[in-house]
């Protein structure tokens, strides 16, 4: 015969095993769904970080392109800068050259040539004014004054005036209105020219 | 150096300066009693040690109209020479240009010095021969979805793009400098021209700094013309930048890309001299020319037969009031090859880049996408997307009159691909670069929100292989 002792125990088993069932459940179900909590967390972590690494190494890269830009941009700056100096350093050689070539002898014609051009410009001019260098006017007041006699100039209506020494040279012509001037000077034909220059001397240094 | 000196002197040289002007009206000045000019001729002015440029507008017998450059601010009848050069307005030009900035006139303003180059050209430049021009292949990847994929930039192709004020046009503009590139693995070099036309010194500044940042510079040649300079320098920066386009293109056969931002700003210069030229005004007061004076800068792109290089346009312009009738993206509309619209309500909600694909179009797209240039699937997810985002709008309207939750389910999925498609297609950062693979993938995961059966501009191999993969 079953004692109620018995019973007692067979229920008290049967209750925890469907409590122990029941809790095992509920375990599991709460694993799963805090693996899964887990596993999308980790996923999305993952995600971040990949994320975050790619936003470094992008803005990593970014500052790279940005040091090589700079770097090579200030480069080329540096040696632009030095061609321009060079053409200038040029440019002044060619100026104390120039400087010289007043005092040799081809230099008469020279001045000759200009002045002959300067005054079948100004041939419809009645009253001119020219400029000369002080030293061009000691040096060839003459030929200037034959030159002029030679146009058919009236030598009272023309006045000779000085030109700045830092010109160089040459000749200048100006209708006494100052509505016209024939710029013949030495200094503003080399500055004329200056792009032809550096043209010369960058293809010298592309070479 | 001796060779030099006496190559320099023994030339021919007189420089003949006319020292008095007759009136100076506006950016014009008239002289009288000049000898051998002609019209278009490039004249040099001198203001004790300032120089100054301009062109021969108008020749009466002995009498001369020029337009200056740089304003005649500061000019007076009696203290100023001018000097007739006997040429045309040109630019020197060699490869020395890329990296390089000038103003609106061509003449360096990054203490580089001077261009010195035995090539010049006159900025005018020459039509392209219509008989020598080759129909344009291949496309220019921008970086930008929402044009990439649905209105490509095909090389040679002219394709503004339709602003309004206020929007982020000059965001965009930098953008697309610093990630444009072409598209094959071939070694064909690409440059950039960049355009500024009457832009404000800081857009000015945010343009070079972003360009040096991104490490762009050294492929971009930068012409700018700023707000406050004088309206003639506005209308040779285009020009400008075309012929040194033209040069690096044809002379250099590299493929270039023309921006010009913002075109609306040169025809308003040139709406100005016109007026002060006393021509007859035309629409809106623009010159009657402006159609053919456009077409004269946007007909400058494109192929020639037997060059490899190409010159790609694409212009910016600013809508007045955004209105799309206005002459100016009127006008570009009838030239140009399609268009790429910027969109302010979507700018208004906060989507950059706000480019309303609906009304923007390339025409040349077709030719230069799909196998062999992009990626097979390309016309028809575009065609797709397209599509759908036209449907899009109609449920949008829809759901404005009946609410959101009465929408059947395939409205509500539209309403879902509408608002990715936006967020997350539309939608770029600024420093976001995506190739065409990228976006083509991209598009193919937002129209995996639709069901397969609603794709219907989709071949069924392309579904099979592409869609959900």
């Amino acid at each position: 015969m079953i004692t109620v002792e018995e019973k007692l125990d067979v229920f008290t088993k049967l209750v925890l095993e469907k409590v122990q069932r029941e809790y095992e459940e509920k375990k599991r179900e709460i694993e799963e769904k805090n693996n899964k909590i887990i596993k999308e967390y980790r996923l999305e972590i993952d995600k971040k970080c990949h994320k975050t690494i790619e936003n470094i190494v992008n803005r990593g890269k970014i500052e790279k392109n940005r040091l090589i830009s700079k770097a090579k941009v200030e480069g080329k700056r540096i040696v632009l800068g030095k061609k321009e100096e060079l053409l200038e350093k040029l440019i002044k050689n060619i100026e104390a050259k120039a400087l010289q070539f007043t005092y040799e002898d081809d230099y008469k014609d020279y001045l000759k040539n200009n002045l002959y051009a300067i005054l079948k410009n100004l041939e419809n001019k009645n009253s001119i004014i020219l400029f000369f260098t002080e030293r061009d006017r000691r040096r060839y007041d003459r030929n200037i004054t034959d030159i002029l006699k030679e146009k058919g100039f009236d030598i009272e209506k023309v006045k000779l005036e000085e030109l700045d020494s830092s010109l160089i040279g040459g000749v200048i012509g100006m209708d006494q209105e100052k509505t016209i001037k024939i710029d013949c000077c030495i200094k503003t034909q080399i500055y004329d020219n200056k792009e032809l220059i550096g043209q010369m001397l960058y293809d010298e240094l592309g070479k | 150096m001796n060779s030099v000196y006496y190559w320099i002197l023994g030339r021919d040289f007189m420089k003949k300066e006319y020292l008095k002007l007759d009136k100076i009206e506006g950016p014009l000045i008239m002289l009288s009693e000049v000898e051998d000019a002609s019209y278009g001729e490039i004249i040099d002015i001198d203001m004790a040690g300032e120089k100054r440029k301009g062109k021969v507008i108008k020749i009466e017998k002995d009498k001369v109209v020029a337009q200056v450059f740089e304003g005649t601010s500061e000019l007076s009848t009696r203290n100023a020479s001018i000097r007739f050069t006997g040429k045309p307005f040109e630019i020197s030009l060699s490869k020395e240009i890329l990296g390089r900035t000038f103003n609106g006139i061509g003449i360096p303003i990054d203490n580089g010095g001077e261009i010195y180059s035995n090539k010049k050209y006159n900025v005018n430049g020459r039509p392209i021969n219509p008989v020598a021009r080759e129909y344009p292949r291949n496309y220019i990847q921008t970086g930008i979805s929402s044009i990439d994929c649905l209105a490509t930039l095909i090389r040679g192709q002219k394709l503004p793009i339709f602003s309004g004020s206020g929007m982020p046009h000059n965001e965009l503009a930098a953008q697309i400098v610093k990630q444009a590139r072409i598209s094959s693995s071939s070694n064909e070099e690409f440059g950039i021209v960049f355009a500024a036309i009457g832009v404000k010194h800081d857009d000015a500044n945010y343009f070079k700094r972003n360009f040096e940042e991104s490490g762009a510079i050294e492929r971009v040649a930068m012409y700018i013309n700023l707000a406050d300079d004088p309206i003639v320098e506005r209308t040779i920066t285009p020009r400008c930048a075309l012929t040194a386009a033209e040069y690096l293109a044809f002379e250099e056969g590299m493929h270039i890309l023309v921006i010009m931002t913002d075109i609306t700003s040169y025809c308003e210069a040139l709406r100005e001299i016109s007026s002060a030229r006393e021509e007859v005004p035309s629409r809106k007061g623009y010159p009657g020319y402006l159609y053919s004076d456009l077409a004269s800068l946007y007909e400058r792109a494109g192929m020639m037969k037997g060059n490899k290089g190409s010159i790609t346009l694409l212009p910016i312009l600013t809508m007045p009031n955004d209105d799309i009738t206005h002459p100016v993206p009127d006008l570009t509309g009838y030239i140009t090859e399609g268009q790429i619209v910027l969109g302010r309500e979507l700018y208004q909600n906060n989507i950059y880049p706000p480019v309303n694909i609906l009304p923007s179009l390339s025409r040349l797209m077709k030719d230069g996408i799909g196998e062999g240039f992009t990626r097979k699937d390309h016309p028809e997810v575009s065609n797709q997307l397209f599509a759908s985002y036209s449907r899009v709008q109609e449920v949008r309207a829809l759901a404005q009159i009946i609410g959101e939750d009465d929408l059947s389910e395939i409205d509500k999925k539209y309403m879902e691909f509408g608002k990715a498609f936006e967020g997350r297609f539309i939608t770029q950062n600024f420093d976001e670069n995506r190739n065409i693979e990228e976006s083509l993938n991209l598009a193919w995961e937002i129209l995996g929100i639709l069901p397969k059966e609603e794709l219907d501009r989709l071949s069924p191999e392309m579904i099979e292989e592409y869609y959900n993969s």
